[in-house]
């Protein structure tokens, strides 16, 4: 049998695997493994490019399969007391695969809610409160804020010399986005009023410079001179 | 001090004007009211909207109160364009909706249910604050747990994690 699948459709050997199950038309719960597995492998020969992750977790199912496949050839040896067959080896996998499937289920509904399919509710759009008079601020001014923040900070230093861990860009990264959500006017003093050190205020400033320049957040000044606001960037980037 | 029918139009101001939650605390802070007062007042209006089958319904979570639409009339607010435009990808959706109905949850518990790494749908996750990190499981390596997010619930139109749709039958179909 010839299906001509392309592995880069599949999220993983799972998902792979329910879709021969249900390409077959078989019972999840009598799988015939001898056949699904050829399939399963077949599949695995057209994959042209696949990441090396994947390709890991798409070889691991394989040889799950055959395990599974040889143990079903050989006789299967009666438990003494109980006069019961011993497990099926087919048991654990059919689980994982109803398991997923279930999941597969619920995230659908999800979508579904997502994108207002299903009965859902509403909520109001943070609106954002746009400057008056809207003047992006410019390199220079940012600099300039940056340099006043600078000094003060010297004062504030603390006295203890604590050793100092890496300080993280990403992080800080995360800090400012993660500030802007909850405060919709962060100033940059604001900003940097938390940095306890100048190496803190400095990294604080490049993840600031490194967000302005991936887009995600925008710094606005209203008026010349005046408080530098930073801002989320009403933003339609996908999840990916 | 104000009386209670005052009381209860400013909370509805209030609730009206903000995009996230409002916490008891903060409508006692402005309006000098207790806390009883505050959340007896807080039932009545809600009461009264569902009464009435008012468009705006009050649902509270852990971080307080806000309004949201009516789930009768979602077809016509979604057609009046609050759908959103984005597009999650699969494995996105299928890790959320893992993470939705088992947190909290490790990164090791829900790749064990996808059969595929996870990293990289956590990050986004994380990125677009959906889901945050809820505590460590108390396990070797005390790995990090997740969980969803208040913008979880909001994106989804979700009023609670209760509110998520049911889980369907493990086992049969």
């Amino acid at each position: 049998m010839g299906y001509s699948v392309k592995l880069d459709n599949y999220e993983g050997p799972l998902d792979l695997l329910l879709k021969l199950i249900e390409q077959n038309q078989v019972d999840i719960y009598d799988i015939p493994i001898a056949s699904i597995t050829d399939q399963y492998l077949a599949a695995l020969e057209t994959m042209d490019e696949v990441d090396l992750d994947l390709l890991a977790d798409f070889l691991l199912m394989a040889a799950t399969l055959i395990n599974i496949k040889t143990r079903l050839l050989l006789p299967r040896p009666r438990v003494e007391e109980t006069g019961e067959d011993e497990e099926d080896p087919r048991h654990y996998l059919v689980n994982r695969l109803v398991e997923y499937r279930n999941f597969k289920a619920l995230a659908r509904m999800l979508e579904q809610k997502y994108e207002g399919r299903l009965p859902r509710v509403y909520f109001r759009e943070p609106w954002e409160q746009e400057p008056q008079r809207e003047l992006h601020a410019t390199l220079p001014q940012l600099v300039q804020a940056f340099k006043s923040v600078w000094f003060q900070k010297d004062d504030t230093e603390i006295p203890v010399r604590i050793p100092e861990g890496d300080i993280d860009i990403n992080e800080k990264m995360q800090v400012i986005e993660e500030s802007c959500r909850k405060r919709r006017h962060l100033t940059l003093q604001e900003l940097f009023a938390g940095a306890t050190s100048r190496r803190e205020a400095l990294v604080l400033f490049l993840a600031l410079l490194e967000l302005i320049r991936l887009g995600r957040v925008t710094a606005v000044q209203s008026e010349p001179f005046g408080v530098i606001s930073i801002m989320k960037t009403r933003s339609r980037q996908n999840a990916d | 001090m104000l009386i209670r029918q005052e009381l209860k139009a400013v909370i509805e101001a209030i609730l009206f004007v903000r995009s996230e939650a409002v916490s008891v605390e903060e409508i006692a802070r402005v309006t000098g009211a207790s806390r009883e007062d505050i959340l007896t007042v807080l039932t009545e209006l809600s009461l009264e909207y569902n009464e009435r089958k008012s468009g705006i319904e009050i649902v509270s979570g852990d971080a307080g109160f806000l309004m949201c639409t009516r789930p009768e009339y979602h077809e016509y607010v979604r057609d009046f364009g609050a759908t959103q435009a984005e597009r999650l990808s699969q494995g996105v959706l299928e890790t959320l909706a893992i993470i939705a109905y088992r947190q909290p949850i490790t990164r090791a518990e829900v790749e064990a249910i996808r059969g595929v790494r996870a990293d990289r749908a956590l990050q986004s996750l994380q990125k677009r604050g959906l889901i945050r990190e809820v505590g460590r499981k108390d396990a070797p390596g005390r790995p990090v747990m997740y969980g969803t997010t208040d913008e979880f619930l909001k994106l989804f139109g979700l009023t609670s994690l209760q509110d998520l749709p049911a889980v369907l039958e493990e086992g049969n179909e």
